[in-house]
């Protein structure tokens, strides 16, 4: 899979969810090389900011998108890595 | 704000020490003065946007605190010490104990005052 591609599928995701991908699309670009290096490496895509325990059922929540995803943009109009915004945000 | 270059980020900047699992414990328990640790990961965004505001504040701050930053794939041990699960993380140290510190992207004042104000209750 290529970047373009994972861009693509989490905007679709954003979409359906009601917000959005980042307007930064340096900063889009740069999440999803991260997301697609730790795919290729450890066989998920791992969001780019939180570490890798070991523990499988911790890193199962770090599969973006996360776990704490919709409470974060809920709360702070962006997800940690800043991959989803709100709208108007 | 422009993106600086992930690779940009540990070269020429004689202000801002690396440390990894190498040399985080020697560092950070023999600095003469409190060091402010910045834990990042080379394609974690908003470690991205905070790194030039680091270096201007590792310049305003140079004779009070040593600025060094711990890319979390190079110190494993270290991350799991003191539980560093996301980035990026700062964390103000002084002999060697972990003094303050807060996760995310915030602005250079709130950063600027928040250092002034730990050094002031530490007594630095």
């Amino acid at each position: 899979m290529e970047i373009k591609e994972i861009i693509q599928e989490y905007r679709e995701y954003a979409k359906k969810q009601g917000f959005l991908l980042n307007p930064e699309q340096n900063v889009v670009e740069n999440i999803a090389k991260g997301l697609l290096e730790r795919e290729q490496k450890f066989g998920k895509r791992f969001c780019p900011c939180r570490r890798i325990t070991g523990n499988k059922e911790e890193d199962e929540k770090i599969i973006c998108p996360c776990f704490w995803h919709l409470q974060e943009i809920k709360e702070k109009g962006k997800c940690l890595c800043g991959l989803f915004v709100r709208e108007n945000n | 704000m422009t993106l600086p270059d992930a690779k940009e980020i540990l070269v020429n900047k004689p202000m801002i020490q690396n440390l990894n699992d190498e040399n985080f414990d020697k560092e950070i328990n023999g600095a003469k003065k409190p060091v402010l640790v910045d834990f990042w990961m080379q394609r974690c965004g908003p470690c991205l946007k905070l790194a030039p505001i680091l270096e201007k504040l590792a310049e305003d701050f140079s004779e009070k605190i040593i600025f060094a930053k711990v890319n979390l794939d190079e110190a494993p041990a270290t991350a799991r010490k003191y539980e560093v699960n996301m980035v990026p993380l700062m964390i103000l140290f002084d002999k060697g104990k972990p003094l303050s510190g807060f996760m995310g992207l915030r602005p250079e004042k709130e950063i600027k005052d928040w250092l002034d104000q730990s050094l002031e209750k530490n007594g630095n």
